[in-house]
């Protein structure tokens, strides 16, 4: 089955890593892993925030890879766009978690719900299954299911030991 | 055979290159000129054939066209769900409705920042 990555293990992509090679391995076979719009803007965030020129470096590597084809980049379109907003009604903020996540504050708890949502939404419309070790993915996997019983189910795989 | 020549060669010619043996349907069919050229260009690169090379190209065409049939299969099959789940014809009394102010519409789409 196609598969997307979600944030946590494509921010993992890196030039001589185990995660390229397996994203290449993935690519030759003709069945190139995905990232959603939301991940992406997630990562690129991240990177120029940091303001470092090892963060440029890694950016600018990443946008190669794209460029390439190395990775597809599923668009938050106005499918994807209708799904996370309908979840959103069912589940306006996320979960309780055991503890507060990363150190996250509450109002980031809710943008990184939003962003998770979206991502979701993106990967179930556009038939693929989702690669992540998040917690949330799965809530919001039974959800999508509750929401349209009659289809295929939202796969979350947790990330291979890489 | 040229006038002139004894039928008697001299050297061997040259090995031909053969692709690999394959089972399936023989086919005859006509390549356009620049494709062929181009064709036995990657062939030459790769010590292959045009043939073997025209094969695999198609193969790995067939491949993504499968890889994508199947990935719109599943997409609109899972967006149809959610369309028919939640079509706002299917809710009760809305066409029935009184049609919202401009101010309510804003108001509700602002709910999403606020939550």
């Amino acid at each position: 089955m196609p598969q997307a990555w979600d944030t946590t293990t494509a921010a993992r992509l890196r030039p001589d890593s185990p995660e390229l090679e397996y994203v290449t391995s993935r690519w030759q076979l003709g069945d190139p892993v995905a990232f959603t719009a939301s991940t992406l803007s997630e990562i690129s965030f991240g990177l120029l925030k940091a303001s470092m020129p090892a963060a440029d470096a890694q950016r600018g590597w990443l946008k190669d890879q794209i460029a390439a084809g190395l990775i597809d980049v599923l668009p938050f379109e106005h499918r994807a766009a209708d799904i996370a907003g309908a979840l959103r009604a069912r589940i306006p903020t996320p979960p309780p978690a055991p503890k507060r996540s990363k150190g996250r504050s509450k109002a980031e708890g809710r943008v990184a719900w939003m962003m998770d949502l979206q991502t979701s939404a993106t990967v179930f419309v556009h038939g693929y299954d989702l690669l992540s070790a998040d917690a949330h993915h799965p809530v919001i996997a039974k959800e999508l299911s509750a929401l349209t019983p009659s289809t295929p189910p939202l796969q979350i795989e947790a990330p291979p030991k890489f | 055979m040229g006038v002139g020549d004894t039928g008697k060669a001299t050297r061997k010619p040259a090995r031909r290159q053969r692709a690999p043996r394959r089972t399936g349907h023989r086919v005859q069919l006509t390549v356009p000129e620049d494709m062929w050229r181009e064709l036995a260009g990657i062939a030459r690169a790769a010590g292959t054939t045009p043939n073997d090379v025209l094969v695999r190209l198609a193969s790995e065409r067939l491949r993504d066209r499968q890889r994508a049939v199947a990935l719109r299969k599943l997409a609109d099959q899972r967006w149809q769900a959610f369309a028919d789940a939640s079509s706002p014809a299917s809710s009760n009394g809305a066409k029935k409705a009184k049609p919202l102010t401009a101010e309510e519409l804003v108001k509700l789409s602002q709910a999403s920042r606020e939550d």
